[in-house]
C-alpha cells in the first residue's frame, strides 16, 4: 500500500508544481504588462502636470526639484517604485493574493450584469462546465456504444464513415462548424435561437401560474432550447474522433486470446464485450478520451463565443473586443487551474481503472 | 552511402505511390504550395496589399454573394463589371454654335434580376476657361428608349453633376461620378430631373421629389419606368445600357476628360463575393493558403524537431536527466495552451512569428514522450553499445545512431501536427488577437464574426476560410497517415 501512497503523492506533487508554474507564468506576463501600462499612465499624467508646474515656478532649480517630487508623487499613486524587478515582483505577489481570494478587481464595463471580474468568471465558468460536461457525457456514451459496435465489424460502412469523420474533425475548427450551423439552423431554418445568451431573459419570462415542478420543467426546457445548438455542434464534431479511438482500442483487445477463451466458454456476447473487453480496454480509453477532451477544450470555448453561450469563451470574446485585460487574465487564471486539476482527476481515474498501474506502483 | 540513400529514396517512393490516400495528399499539397508560391500570378497582390485601405475597395459592391450562387438561389444577379477606361467613348467637337461640346458615352451591361447598386465613372479631368455646363444627361436603355435625366438644352452647372468640382476650371484626378448619388441629390432632382421627366410624359409632380429620389435609379433599369417612379414594382430590363453625358463650354475653353474605368457595382461579385467593406474574398481565400502553410509547417517542423531531440536526449541518458527532463515536459504539457496564448496575445499583440514561436513552446512535448520511449529501447541495442565501446562521442551516438531510429516517427508526426497548429493560430486570429498586419483565414473569420456575417446569412464570407483550414489540415493528415503506415510498419493493421 505504501507504493500506492507514493504514486499518489508524486502525482499530487506534479500537479502542485504545474499549478505553481501556471500561476507564476500568468502572473508574470500580466504583471509585466500592467507595469508597462501604469508607466504609460504616469508619463501621461506627468506631462500634463509638468506644463502646469512650468508656469508656476520661474526658478529652474526649484522647478527641477518640484518636477522630481511630482514624478515620485504620481508613481507612488500608481504603486510604482521605478525599479522594474521590484515593481513586477510586487504586482505578481498581489496578483497571486487576489487569485487565492478570487478577488480580481473590477472591469470598466458591465458584463454578465456585474463589474466584479471574479463574479463574471464564476458565472462564465459555471456555464462552460454545464455545456462542456454535458457534451462530454453525450460523447462518451455515443463513443463507447458506437465504438464497440463498429469494432466488431471492421471494414463495414459505419466503420469507414466514422474513421472519415474522425479525420475530418481533426482538421476542422469546432467553432467554424458552429458558425455554419448558426447560418443553416438559425438563419435559414430558424429552428434555434441566434444568441444563446438570451437564455437569461427567456428564463425570467416564466408564464403565469407556473410553479413547483412545472417551473422546473419550464426552466429545463428553456435551458435545453438555448443550449441545444452549441451542444449539438460540439458533439457532432468530436464524436467521430472519440468513436474512432474506442473502436481501435476495443478491436485490439477483441483479437486477444482471452476473448476467444471467453467465447469458447460460452459466455453471452454482451457479457464478453461489456464485462471483459471493455474492462480491459478502459484504461487506454480513459487516457485517449482525456486527450481528446483536452484537445477539444480550446475549440469548445471559442464555440461559446460564436453562439453567444454565456461561458468563458463569450467572456473572452467580449473582454478582447473591449480591451479588458483584467478579465482576460482572470479567465485564463481560472481556466488554467480547472484544466490542471481536471488532468489530475483523469490521472487518478486511470489509476483506479488499471490494475497494472496499482501493482507497478506498489512494487 | 549516397547510393544507399538514393536507393532507399527510390524504394520509399515506390512504396508511397501505392498508398492512394497518400498520393491524394501529395497532389493536394502540390496544388496548395503552387497557390502559395505563385500567388502574385494566380491572385491579385494589390488587393491584399490594400486590405486595410478603405479607399481601395470603395467601388466594390458590399456584402454581395458570388455570381455562381444564382444556381442555388434561383435569382439572377447583376454581375459586377470593371470596364477599362478605353471602353468609354469621349468625343470633343466644336459645334456650329462655336461652343465646345464634350460627349461622354459609357456603355455597360445589366445582367440580372436586380438593378446594379451603382454605376460609377472614374476619370481624370482637366479643364479651364469655363464656365462649363452639362446640357445632356441621359440613359439609353436596351430597348432603345431614352430616359433624359436632364432635358437636352438645359444648363446644369458642371459641379452639380461631377461631385462638387468647380464649374470654371480645375485639375481633378480620380474623380468618381456616381450615377446613384447624382439622382439622389434632392436639389438636382427638384430643379432639373422632375421638369425633364414631366417633359417626357411621366406623371410626376414637384411634390413627389423624395419618392423620385428614392426610385429613380431603380426605375432607370426596370422595364416599366413610369410605374416604378410612381412606387410600384417591376422587373429589371436586362441588356446593354448607355450612359450619355454632354458637357458644354465656351468656345475658347479647354476640357480634357480621360476616363479610367467604369464600374457597374452589381449584386454579385467574382468567385467568392465580397464582405461588407467590399473586400474581394476570393483573393483573401487564395492568399490565406500561404500563411496557413507557413504557420502549420514551421510550427510543426520546429516543435517536432525540438521535441524529438529533447526526448531522445532524455531517453538516451536516462536516470536523473531523464527524470528531470520528463517532469519538465509533463509540466509544460499540463498547461492549457489556448487560454495562455490568448492572454499573451491579448497583452502583447505579437507578430505572426512570435505567435508561431509561442505555439512551438506549447506543442513540442507530445513528440518528446514518444521519442523518449523509443530512445530508451534503442540505447540497449548492441550496435549502440558497441559504438560506445569503440569510443564514439556522445553527440555522435545520439545523432548518428539513436536519432535516425526516431526519424520515421518524426516525419509522420510533422505532417500530423500541422492541422492543430493551423487551427490554434486561426483560433487566436478569430478572437482578434492575431497579427493584425497579416491576412489569415482566421482573421477573415474574425471580421465576419464581428460584423455578424452569420446572423445576416453571408455564407460566402464564412464558409471558404473554414473549408480552407480543413483542406490544408486534411492534406497533411493524408500525407501523415500514409507516412505512418509506410514508415512504422509495426502499427500496420
Amino acid at each position: 500500500m505504501a507504493g500506492i501512497g507514493r504514486f499518489l503523492v508524486s502525482k499530487l506533487i506534479n500537479t502542485f508544481v504545474t499549478l505553481i508554474v501556471a500561476v507564476l507564468f500568468i502572473s508574470v506576463i500580466f504583471a509585466a504588462y500592467s507595469i508597462h501600462e501604469k508607466r504609460g499612465f504616469v508619463e501621461e499624467e506627468f506631462v500634463v502636470m509638468a506644463k502646469y508646474f512650468e508656469r508656476e515656478y520661474k526658478d529652474p532649480v526649484k522647478l527641477q526639484k518640484a518636477l522630481e517630487e511630482l514624478k515620485k508623487e504620481i508613481m507612488r499613486k500608481y504603486g510604482l517604485t521605478g525599479n522594474t524587478y521590484r515593481d513586477v515582483l510586487r504586482e505578481v505577489l498581489s496578483l497571486i493574493k487576489s487569485s487565492l481570494t478570487f478577488d480580481f478587481g473590477h472591469s470598466r464595463g458591465q458584463y454578465f450584469g456585474t463589474t466584479d471580474v471574479g463574479e463574471q468568471v464564476k458565472i462564465a465558468l459555471r456555464n462552460t462546465m454545464i455545456l462542456f460536461t454535458t457534451a462530454t457525457l453525450i460523447n462518451t456514451v455515443i463513443g463507447i456504444f458506437l465504438g464497440v459496435r463498429i469494432a466488431r465489424r471492421p471494414g463495414s460502412l459505419a466503420d469507414r464513415v466514422v474513421s472519415v469523420m474522425g479525420m475530418v474533425s481533426w482538421s476542422l475548427p469546432i467553432w467554424w462548424i458552429g458558425i455554419i450551423f448558426l447560418i443553416i439552423f438559425s438563419f435559414y431554418l430558424g429552428w434555434f435561437p441566434v444568441q444563446a445568451k438570451d437564455v437569461y431573459i427567456a428564463l425570467q419570462r416564466v408564464p403565469e401560474g407556473v410553479s413547483g415542478f412545472g417551473l422546473f420543467v419550464y426552466k429545463l426546457k428553456t435551458w435545453l432550447y438555448y443550449m441545444s445548438l452549441p451542444l449539438a455542434t460540439i458533439v457532432l464534431v468530436s464524436f467521430g474522433g472519440w468513436t474512432y479511438v474506442v473502436r481501435n482500442l476495443v478491436a485490439e483487445v477483441l483479437s486477444q486470446d482471452f476473448v476467444q477463451a471467453a467465447r469458447a466458454r460460452g459466455l453471452p456476447e454482451r457479457r464478453i464485450i461489456y464485462g471483459h473487453v471493455l474492462r480491459t480496454s478502459s484504461p487506454p480509453i480513459v487516457t485517449s478520451v482525456a486527450l481528446a477532451l483536452v484537445g477539444s477544450f480550446g475549440g469548445a470555448i471559442i464555440t461559446e463565443a460564436v453562439f453567444g453561450w454565456p461561458g468563458t469563451g463569450l467572456l473572452y470574446w467580449v473582454a478582447l473586443l473591449n480591451g479588458e485585460a483584467r478579465i482576460v487574465m482572470a479567465t485564463t487564471y481560472v481556466l488554467a487551474v480547472v484544466f490542471i486539476i481536471a488532468i489530475l482527476v483523469i490521472d487518478l481515474l486511470y489509476f483506479i481503472l488499471d490494475p497494472r498501474v496499482r501493482v507497478e506502483a506498489a512494487r | 552511402m549516397w547510393m544507399g540513400l538514393a536507393r532507399s529514396l527510390r524504394w520509399f517512393w515506390r512504396e508511397y505511390r501505392r498508398d492512394r490516400v497518400g498520393v491524394v495528399g501529395l497532389v493536394l499539397l502540390a496544388v496548395l504550395v503552387f497557390i502559395a508560391v505563385a500567388f502574385p500570378l494566380v491572385g491579385d497582390s494589390s488587393v491584399i496589399a490594400n486590405w486595410n485601405n478603405y479607399e481601395y475597395f470603395k467601388f466594390y459592391p458590399k456584402a454581395v454573394p458570388p455570381c455562381w450562387a444564382s444556381m442555388f438561389t434561383g435569382k439572377k444577379y447583376t454581375k459586377t463589371v470593371f470596364e477599362p477606361g478605353s471602353s468609354i467613348v469621349v468625343a470633343v467637337d466644336r459645334g456650329e454654335d462655336g461652343l465646345l461640346h464634350v460627349w461622354i458615352n459609357a456603355s455597360f451591361p445589366v445582367t440580372g434580376d436586380t438593378p446594379p447598386n451603382d454605376v460609377i465613372l472614374v476619370a481624370d479631368m482637366y479643364y479651364r476657361g469655363g464656365p462649363f455646363y452639362v446640357d445632356r444627361f441621359a440613359v439609353v436603355r436596351p430597348d432603345g428608349s431614352v430616359v433624359d435625366i436632364v432635358s437636352p438644352g438645359s444648363r446644369v452647372p458642371l459641379g452639380l453633376v461631377f461631385g462638387g468640382v468647380s464649374s470654371r476650371s480645375g485639375n481633378v484626378s480620380g474623380l468618381a461620378v456616381r450615377l446613384h448619388s447624382i439622382v439622389q441629390n434632392a436639389f438636382f432632382v427638384q430643379r432639373y430631373v422632375i421638369p425633364s421627366l414631366r417633359e417626357q410624359g411621366f406623371g410626376v409632380s414637384f411634390a413627389d421629389a423624395p419618392i423620385v429620389s428614392l426610385n429613380l435609379f431603380r426605375a432607370l433599369f426596370s422595364s416599366d419606368v413610369g410605374g416604378v417612379l410612381a412606387g410600384s414594382e417591376s422587373s429589371v430590363l436586362r441588356g446593354e445600357y448607355r450612359w450619355v453625358v454632354r458637357v458644354v463650354g465656351p468656345g475658347g475653353s479647354v476640357f480634357s476628360f480621360v476616363p479610367r474605368r467604369l464600374v457597374v457595382s452589381g449584386s454579385c461579385y467574382g468567385v467568392l463575393g465580397t464582405d461588407d467593406r467590399g473586400h474581394d474574398l476570393w483573393q483573401g481565400f487564395l492568399y490565406g493558403v500561404r500563411w496557413a502553410l507557413i504557420v502549420g509547417l514551421v510550427t510543426s517542423a520546429l516543435s517536432v524537431f525540438i521535441g524529438s531531440v529533447y526526448g531522445v536526449v532524455a531517453g538516451y541518458f536516462g536516470g536523473i536527466v531523464d527524470e528531470v527532463l520528463l517532469r519538465f515536459a509533463q509540466i509544460v504539457y499540463s498547461l492549457p495552451m489556448l487560454p495562455i496564448l490568448i492572454l499573451l496575445a491579448a497583452l502583447y499583440r505579437p507578430s505572426i512569428w512570435l505567435i508561431v514561436a509561442a505555439l512551438v513552446v506549447f506543442s513540442w512535448q507530445g513528440t518528446s514522450f514518444v521519442t523518449r520511449a523509443i530512445a530508451l529501447q534503442v540505447r540497449q541495442e548492441p550496435y549502440v553499445e558497441s559504438a560506445i565501446a569503440l569510443g564514439a562521442g556522445t553527440l555522435r551516438v545520439i545523432f548518428l545512431y539513436v536519432y535516425p531510429q526516431v526519424l520515421p516517427y518524426v516525419f509522420a508526426s510533422i505532417a500530423l501536427s500541422v492541422p492543430s497548429a493551423i487551427i490554434t493560430e486561426a483560433s487566436l486570429s478569430f478572437l482578434g488577437v492575431g497579427d493584425p498586419s497579416v491576412l489569415t483565414w482566421g482573421r477573415i473569420l474574425h471580421e465576419a464574426e464581428v460584423r455578424n456575417a452569420a446572423l445576416n446569412g453571408y455564407w460566402w464570407w464564412v464558409v471558404p476560410p473554414g473549408l480552407g483550414i480543413a483542406l490544408v489540415g486534411l492534406t497533411f493528415i493524408f500525407i501523415g497517415s500514409a507516412l505512418d503506415r509506410l514508415l512504422n510498419p509495426r502499427l500496420k493493421r
